[in-house]
This record gives C-alpha cells, structure tokens and sequence, in this order.
C-alpha cells in the first residue's frame, strides 16, 4: 500500500520539478544520501580448515545499501535500497536478495508529525517497542505502517505506533507474523509547568503501551493472540545526582523463546549517577525475567524483537577485549554494573602537564533463582515445561550461576605533545555454555587481558599507533597475544597490520596466526578500505544482540559515502 | 490545566491500545495418546520430521509436541524421527550415551535441508517451505501442521509390508493412487522408523546432571528402502487420476533393528521443490 | 512494480538533483533527539548566533571517536576565543549506556555540549554511515564541510576549514 503512496508522491515531485515556476520552492528542497558497500573476496585457506567445497563456489559475498532523503519543508520522504548477493559469512542466509525495505514519507509541524511507510521508533529505553537498524549485525526489525507523534505543548510528547515489521524480504501476509500497536507519553515537569521552569529537582515522567495480534493456529496449546507490554519510566535530577528508572510487565506471552510458558514476563532497570567537573561515577541495577518479545512467538533467530533489552556491560572494543561479549538472556537475567570515571587534574603529582585519565568499570550477570511450578491438571511440578507458568522467581535474588563478570580499569595519560598511551586490563568471567548457546556443559572461561596502546606523533599530521595485546586463561582456546600498529596521515590515509595469535592452543594444530594488512583512504564522507587478511572465528554484538561471525580468508573491502 | 485534558485522554487512548488475553489454565488443551497406521486414508496426512539427537537437552520438548499434534490428529501424522549432526554423535555425551540412531539417509536430508547446521531441536513439516527456508521451529509445528493438513488430498498411499522373521527381509509393496492429473514430477521416498527403542537421552526438565537414563526414543528412522531421494513414482510419465502406481521394495534389517517395533513410512514429494503431497505408514509386522 | 520504483525514482532524483545546484547548502534536519539531563531537544535548535558549529557524532564504544573528541576538548578554549565555534557532540549510545554519557562527560572535564541520539534518529536523519563523522555548519546554518573518520591531526585540517567559516570565506572548492 505505501508503495503505492511513495509512487504518487513521486510522481508529483518529478511533475513538478519539471515546472519552472517551482523552481523557487525547489531551491529550499534538499536531497541527502548515503551509500555503503562491504565485499569480500573468500579463499580457501587449509589451516582454518576451509576448503574450496565448502565456499562451494560463492567465492564472492558482499552487503550494500544505498540511501536517499528529500526534504522540502514540512514533507520529507526516503527510501533505502539494500543488497545481499549473496550475504556475507555469517549473516543470516534469509538475507539474500535485494530490493527496497525501508521507504517512508513524513509531514511534521512544530507540533505534529506524521510517518507512512517504514520507521525506526524507541519508547524509553525500549523495553517494550524499539525497532532499530544495525548494519554490522544485519538486523532491522523497522515497523511498516504509521507513527503519529503530538507535543501539544513543550514538555509533553505523545506517540502512536501502527504497524508489522520487517522480517528479511519475506512480506507480510495474512497470520505470517503478528500486528504491532503501540503507544507512549513523556511529561517534562520543567518544561510545562511554569512553576518548575528553575527548580533545582528535574522531573521527567513517562509511559508506555505495547500491544501485538497474532493468530493463534496452535492445535494443541491455548495461545493469547493480544499480548500486551506496558512501562513506566522516570528521570529524577536533583544537582549532579541523576535517577533513571523503568519498570516494565509483560503478560503471559507463550513463545519459542520461552518454551511456551505462561509467565507474565517482567523488566527492571535503575541507573544512579553524579558527576562534577573531573569525577563520574555510575552505578546500575538490572533485571529481566521472560521478557522476550516478538510479533511472531516462533521466532528464534535475531529478528522480529519488538523491544529491547539492554544489557547492562561494559561495550570493550580491542581485538582481544571483545573476544568474549555479552549477550543478552531474554529468559532470565539479574545483574548490577559500577564505573568510576575520574581525571587526575592537569599539573598534579599523577597528572602531570596534560593530566590523566581514569576509569575503573565492574558488571555482573546472573541467572534469577527459577523454582518448579504446577503442571496443571497433574500434581507434578517442573521447571521450564510447556504449558505451565514456567516457574517462579523471589524477585531480587541472584542464583549461583554467574552468567558475566567484568572487572576492567582503564588509564590514560598524554606523556608529551608527541605522545600519548593507554593502559587497559580486564578481568572476565564468561559463561560459555550459555552466552554462546552451547549448553554441552563446558566450563566457565575466566581470563586475564591487558593491553597497552600507544600513539605517537610524528609530525602534526602523522603518527604511529601500537597496540600490544594479551589474553590468558585456561579455558576455551587457551591464550593469545596481539599485536597492530597504524600508521595514519590525516586527513586522507591509513596503513593497518595485526596479528592475533593463539600461542596457547591446547591443540598444537589449532596454534593459528589471524593476520590481517589493510590501508584506506578518506576524503570527507568518502572513505575507501581494503583488508587482506584472516577473520578469526567469533561473535560480534551490538547492544546485546550478537552474531556468531565463522573464520575466512581473503580480501574486503569497504566504501561507504554520504552527500 | 491543559495538560491534564491531555493526560486523561492518554490514559484513555492507552487503554484503547491495551487490548490483552489473559490464559486461564489448562494452557494445553490437546494432545495425548491416539492410534497410528494406515488405513488406505482419504484425507492428505501430513509428515512431520524431528531433527533430534540424544544430547540435545531441548529435544525430548521437541518430540512431545510432535507426540501432541499425532494425538490430535491421528492417523493424519506421521513422524520421524531424524538423529543428525552433532547432537546425535555417540560416545560424546557421558556414559551410555553411545548408541548411534543416525543413518545414512538421516545425514544426507539433514545436510540438505541444513537443519542440525541452524540448530536442534528444528523439524520440516511436509518439507513445505517459506520462500527457500525449510525449518520449522518446534513451537510453530502445531500451527504450520495444521495449515498443511487443510491442503487438497492428491494421492492415496498403500502400504503392504511382508516381514521374513527368519531371514530378517522386509518385502513392501506401495501403491499410489492419484486422485487427479497433474503435471509437475513426483517421487515416493520409502523408510523404516524403529518405536520404543530405551537409551540415554539429556533433558533439561530434569535435575541434576540433566540425564533420562531409560528415555523411550520413537520414531527413529532407520533407513530408507529406495535411496536417500527415492523413485519417480510414475516413470517419468504425468500422473493420471484413478490410475495406480505400483512399486516393490526390499530390505534387510539390522541386528538391532526391533520388527515388532518398526514401521514403514512412504511419502510422495514434488521434485521441484521436494514439498509432499501424501504421507503414510504401516507396521512392518501384524 | 519494483522496475517502476527504481524508474521513477531515479528519474526523480536526477530531477531534483538538477535543480540542486540553485540550491546553495544543506540544512539541519528537524529531529527529536535528547539531552544529558533527558529532556527532548528539537536539532533545529542547534544554534551559535551566527559563529561556526560543529556537530560530531560519536559513542562511548568508539575510540577513535573518544580521541576525536579529546582532541577538540584540549583545543576548545582556544578555538572558541579565536572563531567562536562551538561544538556539540551527539552520542548516538544505545539505550545500554545513555546514562553512562553525562558521567563518562564529566569525568573526562569535557567542555563541548553533548547531546544523545539513542536510536540513532539524527544519525540517520543525517545519512551518516559510520563514527566519528563531524559536519561544520556555518553561521546561516548551512552544512559547509563534513568529515568521517578520525586519524590524528585531523583537528588542524577541521580548525582550518572553522577558520574560513568565521572568516566568511567559501570553502565550497576544498
């Protein structure tokens, strides 16, 4: 349907971008756009133990999108072409094709705003409705449909969601996926009332209600077709003390994801911090029990998430540091993160001229205590068994099983003009079984990492970056060294070689060098880059959703754009 | 003052939106024992496929919901039992845990279909597919079964098994009867599933290490009678309403293989796109 | 279908794209994106009085962004004093670490205005692909510049190009 709209609208505009006397109207329209390409070229490589029959001839893999946005005034429409001939290594094999997924066409006052087609859209923190687009995990769930959004006075904004989403190219038909509504308000006390405009306390409240439809085709369970998600939120400033806090209720939402349990599902999260000039401290509290939600309940994979759980760990980024990510636990998860961030003043004793910068950073997950419940119509408990309430959880109560820990502290000093370091360790604990959906019983892995990263510079516009990587544990693959080094020209240029090596390889085969050679080139919004080089096998996340990223071999390349 | 009009018409328009179901108990409302076999049916059947293996804990879910949909159904489900891929290896998974359920037959349909590579427990329902994607999570069994069973009765299976307890040779003899013309190419795949067979299996609705030790594996497939892929059922020619095909197969069973226990399950599939047409089974033995 | 669209749509963008160049820049889109303190921020009220801006989209998980904007902090006073550029740096930090932003900011003493863009509105708004990606904005709030990546001394090249800015002059040939 909004394909049809989307041709109309552009049939006007070419109309009438053929008339001359709209060339003054056409002078304020403004036309955007961006563009990304990500190719890989596959070899066979023996030791990483890939062979010519398993590329099986798609040697070549790349995603691709490009973007364009007009805007004239108060209207403003876009549309994103997207690629995957085929995808790369381990995107999800459903994303092969190419079309157009995402078009939308906007008309927005200073008050009121009005969306068809496809939009992305977060209520508070998302733990009931965010649809959002990542493009290094090939996810978008975007709504296809309507939003309204009403702030009919500052201070206080209103939304309305209608919509399906975006499941890969698949279109929506009847029963193939739920229907989506939702609906949010945020109230700014400050900003509305008159009264509040200077006080000291800053008061932010808000809600939320999230409802989806999905046909219940199911011969053997009772499932709810409306299952709805409801939150509130508030944001308390008082000086440099800032409280956020949502609470979320989900009601009984039987799904693969669950096991088809008929829990009621619920979120928490709170965040303390106080800051001054020099000094940032942090401190959460999290925790989520069944709260999986998604507009078809056999989902499994990372797609049709309605909301978003964060996960509430530090996001670490070195090559050895991300080897272990978080990911988040729909079904059950409770944990607390800490971080102290704190700037040794310039001309200190510690600081020296330019000052030094701390930051000390501590999270944990754990699974919540799960106790058996009723099998109904027996006399039988279970824990986790279809057709029940799943099981019962004391609220606040942490099981022995840690999911997470993380202890990282991070200093960073400028030594001189020319040069500047960093000194990052990390003490982990992961729970390999679970995080990585293994469940084979395999031990924890617990491991040390440091890294010292250094930068300096030769000239105002070249300088040489290192940086010396380790990580050792007894678990898993064992340990490993790292090693990069950047030579960078700015604004244009950079030359990049790695190595990752896992030294301690229980098996002695398994002792691989992941070497890597790359350069790139950037021109303002252009920027061209070519690897050569080895993948390691391993898991990229973004906020907690992860995908698991199989080794290669051979050349990428990137070239993204924007105008 | 303003502000407050506006508060309670969100509160109101937020009640519109808050449309929820609140399931009373039971949840489960079908399910439960019921009889099998053919019965030269004149209703389409639908075929169920569990990609399974003895160390996957979240199979033995898996494999009742497949029991649930054959007690609501009938005769109208079959299943098998597919053990492949990693899950299914023996010798891995702690003491007893060393009987081999693959076969041949099991690992070529897993790989193709790629089912152990996305995960288990998964199945394929009629090997039906959405747009290229076969795999069928276990929770949307029920719902994609019951889709498939309201799809046009095209042919009619039957099954005649001749076991030889002596020389352990099963001779079977199908027929498939085509109610209408068609045009596209068919071909019949026949198997044989093993009941009742007691081993090892990881479930994690179980406490301690996670083990049911005497777990009643079902439906396990054992083989297949005319290849991993089958025959044309009618030589090549397009299949004409009313008439019979006739086929004779033969196979000789293993020492562990349990006449009494065993079935012969024949399927008529779409080469183009491998999705059934019909499904049937028989007892081997009488 | 999908042949009309792709037709149509790149009839219409050659159309538009000619009648491009009567239109002199670009301007800040109208995007509702939040503060430090969690109020809602309109980004058209990204405003300096007729001085320079910068806007910088950055993220807690990004390092190269973090020196970037390390970079500008050190040399800010100045900066300021000489062009009165201000910089706002938008945090395009997902929902996970928001309320990590305001501390991680004081702590490091940065002086820069700072915004949040959670969902990643204004980024998309702003067809940016990849951080750090800096935009200058001139007094009339046309986008005159705009820069992705980070490599060290990049800063000198932005300053120059703030520099003209302030001094009315075009660096449309750069």
């Amino acid at each position: 349907m909004n394909r049809v709209f989307l041709l109309i609208v552009f049939v006007f505009f070419a109309g009438i971008s053929t008339q001359a006397q709209f060339s003054e109207l056409l002078k304020k329209s403004e036309v955007h756009g961006s563009f990304e390409f990500d190719g890989a070229y596959y070899m066979p490589d023996n030791e990483l133990g890939i062979t010519d029959s398993l590329i099986n001839g798609r040697n070549f893999a790349f995603n691709g999108f490009g973007n364009i946005t007009y805007t004239l005034g108060n209207f403003s429409a876009g549309l994103r072409y997207e690629a995957y001939l085929p995808p790369l290594a381990g995107f999800d094999p459903r994303m092969e094709g190419q079309g157009f997924p995402y078009i939308w066409a906007t008309y927005a006052t200073e008050k009121f705003s009005f969306t068809v087609g496809n939009f992305y859209e977060q209520f508070g923190n998302g733990l009931t409705l965010r649809t959002y687009e990542e493009w290094t995990l090939g996810y978008d769930n975007s709504l296809n449909g309507a939003r309204i959004t009403y702030e009919p006075v500052k201070g206080l904004l209103m939304k309305g969601v209608y919509g399906v989403q975006r499941f890969f190219w698949s279109k929506y038909t009847k029963n193939s996926r739920g229907i989506v509504k939702g609906f949010d308000a945020e109230l700014d006390f400050n900003q509305v009332f008159t009264g509040m405009q200077d006080a000291k306390i800053k008061l932010i409240l808000g809600g939320s209600f999230v409802s989806k439809y999905q046909a219940d085709q199911d011969p053997i369970y009772k499932l709810p077709r409306n299952v709805s998600n409801a939150a509130g939120r508030v944001t308390l400033g008082m000086g440099k003390f800032i409280l956020t806090s949502e609470y979320a209720y989900k009601i009984n939402d039987p799904s693969a994801i669950n096991k088809l349990i008929y829990k009621e599902g619920q979120g928490l999260i709170v965040s303390l911090s106080y800051s001054t000039k020099g000094f940032g401290f942090f401190g959460m509290f999290k925790r989520y029990d069944n709260m999986s939600y998604r507009s078809d309940r056999g989902e499994t994979a990372n797609a049709l998430d309605i909301n978003f759980l964060p996960p509430n760990t530090e996001t670490h980024t070195y090559m050895l540091t991300s080897m272990y990510p978080y990911a988040t636990q729909p079904n059950g998860e409770i944990g607390f993160q800490f971080q102290i961030n704190y700037k040794v003043p310039k001309k200190s004793k510690l600081g020296g001229k330019y000052g030094m910068g701390i930051a000390v950073n501590y999270s944990q997950v754990n699974d919540i205590v799960r106790n058996a419940v009723e099998v109904p119509g027996t006399d039988e408990t279970a824990i986790e068994e279809p057709g029940t309430l799943g099981w019962s959880s004391p609220f606040f109560e942490f099981s022995d099983q840690v999911f997470w820990q993380d202890f990282n502290i991070e200093i960073d000093k400028k030594f001189s003009k020319k040069f500047k370091g960093t000194l990052t360790y990390m003490y982990q604990t992961y729970d390999i079984d679970i995080l990585e959906g293994h469940e084979e019983g395999l031990p924890h892995v617990y491991s040390n990492i440091g890294v010292l990263e250094l930068t300096y510079k030769f000239t105002s516009k070249k300088a040489l970056r290192g940086e010396f990587q380790g990580l050792w544990t007894k678990q898993d693959k064992g340990d490993w060294a790292a090693l990069l080094l950047e030579y960078t020209i700015s604004p244009h240029w950079f030359f990049t070689v790695s190595d990752q090596w896992n030294y301690g390889n229980p098996v002695k085969d398994n002792r691989l060098h992941y070497y890597n050679g790359s350069f790139g080139y950037t021109r303002k919004t252009t920027r061209i880059s070519i690897t050569y080089g080895r993948q390691r096998e391993g898991i990229v996340c973004v906020g907690g959703v992860c995908r698991a990223v199989p080794a290669s071999s051979g050349f990428y390349v990137t070239i993204s754009s924007s105008f | 003052m303003k502000a407050f009009k506006i508060l309670s018409l969100i509160v109101a328009l937020g009640m519109f939106f808050y449309a929820c179901e609140k399931i009373e108990a039971p949840y489960k409302i079908g399910g439960g024992e019921s009889e099998r076999g053919s019965s030269g049916d004149t209703t389409k059947n639908v075929l169920i496929e569990d990609y399974t293996g003895h160390g996957c804990v979240n199979c033995p879910v898996a494999a009742d919901f497949a029991h649930d949909l054959q007690g609501v159904y009938g005769e109208r489900v079959v299943i098998i039992g597919v053990h492949a891929g990693y899950w299914a290896t023996p010798g891995t998974f702690g003491p007893g845990f060393d009987t081999d359920f693959r076969s041949q037959t099991g690992n070529t349909w897993d790989t193709y279909f790629g089912v152990s590579n996305v995960g288990n427990p998964n199945g394929l329902v009629d090997r039906a597919d959405d747009e290229g994607n076969y795999i069928v999570t276990p929770t949307n069994w029920g719902s994609q079964v019951d889709e498939r069973l309201a799809n046009d009765f095209l042919a009619k299976i039957t099954i005649e098994n001749d076991f030889n307890a002596g020389t352990k040779n099963l001779n079977t003899n199908i027929k498939t009867e085509f109610q209408i013309n068609l045009t596209d190419d068919y071909s019949i795949i026949v198997c044989v599933t093993q009941d009742s067979i007691i081993a090892p299996q990881k479930d994690n609705r179980v406490g301690g290490d996670g083990v049911i030790e005497d777990y009643d594996h079902m439906h396990v497939l054992r083989g297949s009678m005319n290849g991993d892929w089958g025959e044309n059922v009618t030589n090549g020619e397009d299949p004409v309403s009313g008439k019979t095909y006739e086929k004779n197969y033969s196979i000789k069973f293993e020492d562990d293989w349990v006449a009494d226990d065993c079935w012969v399950v024949a399927f008529v599939y779409n080469e183009a796109n491998k999705t059934l047409i019909q499904v049937d089974e028989e007892k081997v033995t009488k | 279908m999908k042949h009309i669209i792709i037709l149509l749509s790149t009839f219409f963008i050659f159309s538009i794209a000619n009648s491009q160049d009567k239109a002199e820049y670009k301007t800040l889109p109208s995007v509702n994106i939040k503060t430090l303190e969690g109020e809602t921020f309109n980004t058209q009220n990204i405003y300096n009085d007729g001085n320079p801006i910068l806007v910088s989209f950055w993220a807690l998980w990004c390092k190269p962004c973090k020196k970037e904007m390390e970079a500008y902090n050190e040399l800010y006073e100045e900066w300021q004093e000489e062009t009165g550029v201000k910089i706002y740096a938008v945090s395009i930090d997902d929902a996970r670490s928001t309320a990590k932003v305001l501390p991680f900011v004081n702590g490091k003493a940065w002086e820069m205005e700072v915004l949040l863009d959670p969902n990643c509105d204004f980024k998309r708004a702003m067809n940016v692909n990849m951080i750090p990606h800096t935009f200058l904005i001139d007094g009339k709030g046309n986008i005159v510049y705009q820069h992705t990546s980070y490599y060290e001394g990049l800063e000198y090249e932005i300053y120059e190009m703030v520099e003209k800015v302030a001094a009315g002059e075009s660096i449309s040939k750069h």
